[in-house]
């Protein structure tokens, strides 16, 4: 039981996958612009990592190592275009919002990364550990760059205005904001762990 | 070698068997779903009108709209030219040219910025950014007047010009 806990807390901070195995920049630059938008790919994210973490290691003793990307890819493939129709036809208005990042996780490298490095090691309850730890910590970690984007670049969290007469600057909400949170973030991360 | 082939290959059956079964599954639920939505849509831009004849022209599918037996507008699809793919649209236009309104059936802008064209603000029933059109005429459309999407000036000219020829061309069409 100990193992199995301390596979799910390393996802969270000393392997956090954006702030020290900077895997998954793209989708974290792209949607961290406002809280609502990072909550809902770090959800998305974890179902599909779920999935397919599980499903890699199920099969794992089948495939053999040198055709093992190609597999997964498609088994990663597979799921998101499943949640996608899943989605469409029973929840129409989640699809509204989350629709848009969906096809998007087939490229976060998240996904193969903990199906490469991990679940094709591991026995699937352990994979399934990493997959909930994982999945938590990109999603707090979209909830704090998206927080801090949100609020200096909008003014509003979660679109409730904070402070009134607040002046938001709006390059935090385009990309070079993206750029400079994600950096001192990183930087923060760092500096706390060499202490 | 002749392995590596075989289980790629089973692999590759296997998920596009669940991929198929899936799809035939929801495609009708899907296609519903989408019907929901246009004549929700047409409710919101046409309130006043009860019953909607679904014709085509040239640019896609547009409605002739009847309360009881007076004509009151047309409702007629558009498609603006957005930063990342198309915004397929439906605008409601009356017996005079002039918006009655817009709806974004679907869209791919990026989310925060582009994406907020269809952002409703709390405690408002439309999206600020459509709500603006309401009442201008069709025809004669600019972003003068229309708060602009912030960072997403492409956004906001391709639903302006989406609209505007789509209605231009539809009114010369039919006439």
């Amino acid at each position: 039981m100990k193992n199995l806990f301390a596979e799910f807390k390393k996802g969270i901070h000393i392997e956090n996958p954006t702030f020290a195995l900077l895997l998954g920049l793209c989708p974290t630059l792209a949607v961290s612009n406002n809280v609502r938008n990072g909550l809902g790919m770090g959800i998305a994210a974890t179902f599909v990592l779920l999935g397919s973490n599980i499903i890699v290691s199920s099969v794992r003793k089948l495939i053999p190592t040198k055709i093992r990307i190609p597999c997964y890819i498609v088994v990663i493939a597979t799921f998101v275009t499943i949640v996608e129709l899943l989605l469409k036809a029973y929840f129409p208005v989640l699809d509204k919002s989350l629709g848009i990042f969906v096809p998007l996780i087939v490229v976060n490298c998240i996904i193969l990364g903990r199906a490469e490095a991990f679940a094709s090691k591991n026995t699937v309850i352990y994979s399934t550990f990493d997959a909930l730890g994982m999945g938590l910590g990109f999603m707090l970690a979209l909830l704090v760059i998206s927080s801090i984007r949100e609020f200096f670049g909008a003014g509003t969290l979660l679109g409730f205005q904070l402070i009134p007469g607040f002046q938001p600057a709006t390059i935090m909400v385009l990309a070079p904001g993206a750029l400079l949170t994600l950096g001192l973030l990183i930087g923060l991360n760092n500096w706390l762990k060499q202490r | 070698m002749l392995r590596f082939v075989l289980v790629l290959a089973t692999v590759c059956i296997v998920a596009a068997l669940i991929l198929g079964g899936i799809n035939n599954m929801t495609k009708p639920l899907i296609a519903a779903q989408k019907e929901k939505e246009t004549n929700q849509a047409l409710k919101t831009i046409m309130p006043e009108a009860d019953k909607y004849n679904k014709k085509t022209f040239s640019g896609g599918d547009y409605y002739q709209c009847y309360k009881g037996k007076q004509f009151v507008g047309y409702v007629l699809s558009a498609i603006g030219n957005g930063y990342s793919g198309d915004i397929n649209m439906l605008v409601g236009i009356d017996n005079k040219g002039k918006i009655t309104g817009i709806e974004v059936l679907s869209q791919a802008e990026t989310p925060g910025l582009g994406a907020r064209c269809v952002e409703i603000k709390p405690g408002q029933k439309q999206p600020w950014f459509l709500a603006q059109f309401k009442g201008k005429s069709a025809e004669g459309l600019t972003l003068k007047g229309i708060e602009a999407i912030t960072g997403a000036t492409i956004t906001s000219e391709a639903i302006v010009n989406g609209v505007k020829k789509y209605v231009t061309d539809f009114l010369t069409e039919i006439k």
